[in-house]
């Protein structure tokens, strides 16, 4: 039976919102607001204020992954160096979670994963460590510099030039003139590389797809916008220059290496294809999420007496070998 | 007008040959004389047209050019016939003209020309094939003057030609207190053992260039007085056999080592020392006796899968097969004989009659565990796979999952594998492949009923895509195999119908390797509309 496209993206959506997870963000919240104030205790003045970016800021977030990060944004004269301050927040942040959290060094943040809750919950949180540029600067372009810690596409580990205005990435999300579009469709390309553990940052997402509706004019349905967003990274991932909007100079597209690119490009040509050729292939690109099914389906229940909201799948089919 | 008489008369119309002995029937086969002009080049031939002509016969021409004289001359074999091999024909008119032109064109490339082939042409050894050395590589470079004793197992007895023929293989190399294996695996290294004798000569013990020394005192040039010392030697020791092979080794282009093998007779060695005139010393010297001569081949890795292989990337790989049943045995044996030689084989399962049909068992094993009747099979495919088992390993991983010790050691035993082929169609199997944390390559494949389609999904995500995708494929499974007391159903499917699919996934999953695409989840559908045909659905 086929699939309507458009109804089943809408559905994908409404079944991903953050709002239907709000005591699980409101965790995430404060949790990010207790880190927050644990560093501004801790460094005092050598840090202005730690503020929220990821996708809760700019309302591309999704309610499997929170994308809570918290940018530190350290003083000049804090750190020699931006591995001396990396280090340090790593430092810090390990010894006062590694009772009830996993902490790990990432590409250009340190990660606090929350042991499970009473509630069977897990919140995940990523601090940014960053430093401005010059004394006193980061009041005024709210430039900072991020430390590079592992190799990151066509950036090298140690590398310490990402330079990013960070408050300027959120605006250029909500600032677009497409803006309820584009959200929508970077919250699907972010449901999609969630479900299929695919590696493009979902920073490397937003910023393509706003060169989308910026290079083509996309209209049309959901399943219209989405296929067209897709035909362009298909067509311009391994050529696209993505200029970071927090700083020009930085070229976003360089995270992923042209392997990478190649990979991304046969994704969205054998998506696209998959999903012309039978609509049903939609739902495995881009599932709905199970923990909350649309309305309609979850009034008739499913052919094996399972109700899916309370998280279980349909048995799996035989397979024969 | 018969055989004989068209033959006359085509012969003797041909530019540039003259027919010097009339022909005439000898028995079946038809001979003459002729003289063929090429240029300025005159040859003499005795021409040997045999009953089969103008058909080939054992992918020969059945017409024969003789001139003994042309030996050293390329193309030329040991009875002094010129190798030709022309145009195919049916009619005897149009073929004896086809043959001819071909002489001529040897006459102008080889004997005006001296034309020398760019490929290597083995010496011409006047071998019988009541026994055949096999030999592979050794890890060490053979130097002119080596000689010492080999071991060598027998293999197999066979038949043909209408002789007994025993197939042999050469197993280690002795030189003084170092000995060197030969490259085969395990299976083969065990067999039973018996010695021999080697020398290494450097260049091919030849007369003409290409054709080997007949006599023993030729080959006496090629080697030491060291080395008859040692043959005098084991000529005094008791030895048990009638006869001791002696490999005489040689290099050909490509500083690659070339063996051939004469038989000694036990009672009646060789070799004898002679006085050196006007002193009391002696010398070695090899007597005016006939060599027994028999065949070698050389069955290195290179040669033994030289017609085809899988790319390196998977022959040089450490793989793992989970699931013995019709994809899984095709899928190990296809590796197998595509010169995969790390295989490790995981099955509980017991192999029935009934499996025999469509997977790769037979049925004279009778009921056996499927993992030793496989890695049997394997064996006996190519002497170059190391096959490791395990009946329990997935149980035991099911059983250990959830003890983090345990859990550890599973993943890190798995992670081992570089390429991991589950076709146990077990989802609980697929479930932890799906979390190992340093994925090998893995490919979870299984069919749906009737072998309407073929699913290999792989990480990332595999589980869930495989179990997304079987659903949407979902047939009913009303039309399964039930035979009565049968304990369980099974599919519905031909060796054909599902080898085919199997086949096809491996050439795809051999080439995304290869060329070192993204491994992706895929699957195959066929479909009987407009002839049958598969298509490739990649996600």
């Amino acid at each position: 039976m086929a699939t309507n496209k458009n109804k089943h993206l809408e559905d994908v959506l409404t079944s991903h919102k953050i709002s239907k997870e709000q005591a699980l963000l409101d965790k995430h919240i404060d949790k990010r607001k207790e880190i927050s104030e644990a560093l501004q205790e801790k460094y005092g003045s050598d840090l202005y204020s730690p503020f929220n970016s990821g996708s809760y800021a700019k309302h591309t977030a999704m309610n499997k992954k929170f994308d809570i990060d918290l940018i530190a944004p350290y003083k000049r004269n804090a750190f020699e160096t931006l591995e001396k301050m990396y280090n340090s927040v790593y430092d810090f942040l390990y010894d006062k979670y590694k009772n009830e959290a996993t902490v790990k060094q990432q590409k250009v943040s340190i990660g606090l994963k929350f042991n499970t809750d009473a509630d069977g919950d897990i919140v995940k949180v990523d601090v940014v460590p960053g430093r401005e540029l010059n004394k006193d600067q980061y009041p005024d372009d709210n430039n900072l510099n991020l430390y590079v810690y592992e190799q990151f596409g066509k950036i090298d580990k140690g590398s310490d030039r990402i330079k990013s205005n960070i408050k300027a990435q959120i605006e250029n999300v909500k600032g677009h003139a497409e803006k309820d579009s584009v959200r929508q469709i970077i919250r699907l390309l972010k449901v999609w590389k969630f479900y299929n553990s695919k590696k493009p940052k979902s920073f490397f997402l937003e910023l393509i797809t706003i060169k989308a509706f910026d290079k083509k004019t996309i209209s049309g349905d959901i399943w219209d916008k989405l296929k067209a967003v897709m035909e362009f990274i298909r067509d311009e991932v391994k050529s696209v220059s993505l200029p970071d909007p927090g700083n020009s100079s930085n070229d976003i597209a360089d995270t992923l290496t042209d392997s990478d690119k190649d990979t991304l490009s046969y994704d969205m040509k054998r998506m696209i294809e998959r999903i012309e050729e039978d609509s049903d292939t939609i739902k495995s690109y881009y599932p709905i999420n199970e923990k909350f099914p649309p309305e309609d389906e979850e009034k008739s229940s499913n052919s094996y007496g399972v109700k899916t909201g309370i998280g279980l799948s349909v048995p799996p089919v035989t397979r024969f070998g | 007008m018969n055989k004989l008489e068209t033959v006359a008369e085509v012969v003797g119309t041909i530019d540039g040959v003259a027919i010097t002995s009339a022909f005439v029937e000898d028995g079946e086969v038809i001979v003459g004389s002729v003289i063929v002009k090429v240029d300025e080049a005159s040859l003499d031939f005795l021409v040997r047209i045999l009953p089969a002509y103008p058909q080939q016969f054992h992918d020969s021409e059945s017409i024969r050019f003789v001139n003994s004289d042309l030996l050293k001359y390329s193309h030329v074999n040991a009875d002094g016939s010129i190798c030709v091999h022309t145009h195919h024909s049916p009619v005897l008119k149009e073929k004896l003209l086809f043959d001819f032109a071909s002489l001529k064109e040897w006459i102008r490339k080889y004997y005006i020309n001296g034309a020398k082939d760019s490929h290597y042409e083995h010496i011409i050894v006047p071998q019988d094939d009541r026994a055949v050395f096999l030999f592979t590589t050794v890890d060490y470079n053979f130097t002119k003057g080596d000689f010492g004793s080999i071991t060598y197992s027998k293999l197999a007895i066979g038949f043909g030609k209408d002789q007994r023929i025993e197939t042999l293989i050469v197993q280690q190399f002795k030189l003084g207190k170092s000995t060197f294996d030969c490259k085969w695996s395990s299976v083969y290294k065990n067999l039973d053992k018996r010695d021999g004798l080697f020398v290494f000569i450097e260049n091919a013990p030849t007369v003409n260039g290409r054709f080997a020394i007949s006599s023993w005192a030729e080959l006496e040039p090629y080697v030491s007085q060291e080395f008859l010392k040692f043959l005098n030697f084991i000529s005094r020791s008791r030895v048990s056999e009638s006869v001791i092979p002696l490999l005489i080794g040689y290099k050909i282009p490509g500083e690659e080592v070339h063996w051939q093998c004469v038989l000694i007779p036990s009672r009646n060695f060789p070799n004898y020392a002679e006085k050196i005139p006007g002193t009391t010393n002696y010398i070695g010297r090899l007597a005016d006796e006939p060599m027994q001569w028999v065949s070698t081949r050389n069955c290195s890795y290179e040669y033994f899968f030289g017609r085809g292989s899988f790319t390196s990337e998977l022959t040089n790989s450490k793989i793992l097969v989970i699931g013995l049943g019709a994809i899984g045995s095709n899928v190990a044996t296809t590796l197998v004989r595509g010169g995969c030689r790390n295989i490790g084989l995981v099955d509980y399962d017991i192999k029935e009659p009934e499996n025999v049909c469509r997977a790769e068992y037979l049925f004279s094993t009778g009921v056996n565990s499927k993992i030793n009747e496989l890695s049997d099979h394997l064996s006996r495919i190519s002497p170059f796979v190391e096959v490791s088992l395990s009946d329990r390993f997935m149980d035991l991983a099911k059983v250990t999952l959830n003890d983090q010790a345990w859990r550890i050691t599973l993943f890190q035993k798995l992670e081992e594998y570089d390429i991991i082929f589950d076709c146990s169609t077990d989802n609980d199997v697929a479930f932890i492949l799906d979390q190992l944390d340093r994925p090998s390559k893995i490919f979870t494949i299984s069919i749906t009923n009737n072998a309407k389609e073929l699913i290999c999904a792989v990480p990332p995500k595999l589980y869930k895509w495989m179990n997304d995708i079987a659903r949407s494929l979902s047939v009913s499974d009303d039309d399964l195999y039930n035979p009565n007391g049968c304990w369980n159903p099974t599919f519905k499917a031909s060796y054909n119908d599902i080898v085919v699919l199997v086949q096809f996934a491996l050439k795809h999953i051999a080439t995304s390797i290869k060329t070192h695409s993204s491994l992706r989840s895929f699957y195959l559908a066929t479909s009987t509309e407009d002839g049958f045909n598969i298509k490739l659905k990649e996600f």
